[in-house]
């Protein structure tokens, strides 16, 4: 169970990036998290890893994220987390040598589908490709929770469905993906889970199946939660019309 | 144990190597050259006043040349440098995990607390001790040089320390 | 000879939930008798993966269809359809009024009376015998 109990993480000289964030995520659970920009979204997968200092606690089953149980967090970033000077089979050495749970056969299997050239330099690979050893670095890691920040920025969308697809059949019962993205329309059938961040704070919170009970779909969860306004578009392009002469 | 093992991950630690010799071997040129230089100097100084203390007669003692640590300032900016810049490849190392991406994440979050500390300073500090080593060695050379180029006569008392412990 | 249901035909859509579309897929398949007694359903983690969905979603539909007597699952085999006649004959029966009531409801709509509605479906009925 990864529990967060009211994280606060402020930045020199502005508001709190977050503002008193508290989550339960269990097992097996597929949770979205979405939120506008600036929300909140990275520094909570940040501090969760502990590669940033916050306020609050952030436990594994009870126990502080330190470099014991670290090996059970895995993270796949838009920022690229993976070495640009080795190639996915260095990478490979690196994670069976440094990760015991290292998942050898889930990771040759995910360069096949991939198709990703083994022996050149992650730097030469295309920005798609880089998302790809991204991920797939992140899945093999044999880690229990898998954390991704928007993974798919630069890959299309028949990469990105079919991963999804992937990801699903790939998944154990027991791996928990906690997925950061603002793709909300693709993602809504495959979690299992909505957390709304709005200005540092969780501003909705929802298991699909409630969703599904409710008659909402995603879409409408994140607007009602953030209080999105459907009449801006118009009432804006009203404005310009009035000052217009005939 | 691999060489890489000692740098960060993809570094080209061939280049750094190669760098490295060249840079130890350029610090003992420039280091002995300096003091060549300023040994030069002081024997030229030293001959002109002697000259000037036969002529004049004058009764004190005979002028000597200046204790051997007097010499090495120059000696020793050569190899200040080299030891800071290993500090400057310390960070240099740090740097290359923002470099391309953000691989300092991956760093940070291994279950091997001392990985990134040791990828980034291993190399530096084994320069910093070949450092000093070549440092002892070139200065034994240096006090070889001074021994044997100082005409007799001229060697002050405590020629090899004098000065560099302050003690006369 | 028992088959394994295909679910290639089916395609998500917005406004019902994705357990009732998959249950809704195969009463249509048992309507059309492409779906047998005894055929065999995907794995839970297969057809989560075919269709994009969550496999709580899976796991959802699969409950419903068992509790209803439809399938019938055994630990460490896939699940199996469970359809006597009677049971077939009856969804096809029921699937056939939805869809009847539901072309009733927008002929209505639409202003033609019943005589008027039945002209058209017969007009239609035997232009498309002609070209199929």
């Amino acid at each position: 169970m990864l529990e967060l109990n009211h994280v606060r993480k402020s930045y020199l000289g502005s508001c709190p990036a977050l503002n008193g964030v508290s989550l339960s995520i269990g097992p097996g659970e597929i949770v979205g998290l979405f939120g506008a920009n600036g929300a909140g979204k990275t520094t909570l997968l940040k501090c969760v890893l502990g590669l940033l200092k916050y306020e609050g606690s952030i436990t594994l089953d009870g126990e502080a994220v330190t470099h014991r149980n670290i090996a059970r967090l895995s993270f796949a970033t838009c920022e690229h987390s993976f070495f640009p000077g080795l190639t996915p089979a260095a990478h490979r050495d690196f994670y069976r040598e440094h990760f015991p749970t290292f998942r050898e056969r889930r990771f040759d299997a995910l360069i096949d589908f991939f198709a990703l050239p083994l022996h050149r330099r992650a730097r030469g690979l295309s920005t798609g490709q880089k998302n790809q050893l991204e991920v797939t670095l992140a899945l093999s890691q044999g880690a229990d929770y898998i954390l991704m920040d928007e993974p798919f920025a630069g890959n299309d969308v028949f990469n990105r469905e079919d991963f999804y697809k992937l990801l699903l059949g790939l998944l154990e019962p027991e791996e928990t993906l906690f997925l950061s993205t603002h793709l909300l329309e693709e993602v809504r059938h495959f979690i299992s889970r909505a957390v709304l961040l709005d200005k540092g704070a969780v501003a909705g919170d929802m298991t699909a199946a409630a969703l599904e009970e409710q008659g909402l779909n995603l879409m409408d969860f994140v607007k009602t939660s953030l209080h999105y306004r459907e009449d801006r578009v118009l009432n804006t392009l009203e404005q310009l019309d009035d000052g217009e002469e005939e | 144990m691999r060489n890489e093992f000692w740098y960060p991950p993809g570094f080209p630690w061939e280049d750094e190597w190669f760098l490295q010799r060249c840079a130890l071997a350029m610090t003992v040129l420039a280091g002995f050259v300096a003091f060549l230089l300023q040994f030069s100097a002081a024997l030229e100084a030293l001959q002109a006043e002697l000259l000037l203390h036969q002529v004049a007669e004058l009764p004190d003692d005979l002028p000597a040349m200046p204790p051997l640590p007097g010499l090495m300032g120059g000696f020793g900016i050569c190899f200040l440098l080299l030891a800071l810049g290993q500090g400057v490849l310390a960070l240099a190392h740090y740097l290359w995990h923002y470099q391309g991406g953000r691989s300092i994440y991956r760093m940070r979050t291994l279950p091997q607390r001392s990985e990134l500390w040791r990828r980034c300073l291993a190399a530096p500090a084994a320069a910093l001790v070949r450092c000093a080593l070549a440092a002892l060695c070139a200065a034994a050379l240096c006090a070889l040089y001074y021994r044997i180029f100082t005409p007799a006569g001229l060697l002050p008392a405590h020629w090899l320390l004098g000065g560099a412990l302050c003690w006369n | 000879m028992a088959g394994l249901v295909s679910f290639d035909g089916l395609r998500l859509e917005d406004g019902m939930p994705i357990y009732l579309q998959i249950i809704r897929f195969l009463e249509r398949g048992i309507a059309a008798g492409a779906v047998r007694d005894g055929d065999e359903l995907p794995s839970r983690r297969v057809l989560s993966a075919r269709l994009g969905v969550n496999p709580n979603t899976i796991q959802k539909a699969f409950r419903v269809l068992e509790e209803d007597g439809l399938v019938t699952s055994r630990a460490g085999a896939k699940s199996e359809i469970s359809l006597a006649p009677e049971r077939a004959e009856a969804i096809r029966r029921r699937l056939l009024e939805e869809e009847a009531a539901a072309l009733a409801r927008a002929l209505k709509q639409m202003g033609l009376d019943r005589d008027q509605a039945a002209a058209l479906v017969r007009q239609l009925w035997d232009r498309q015998e002609e070209s199929p």
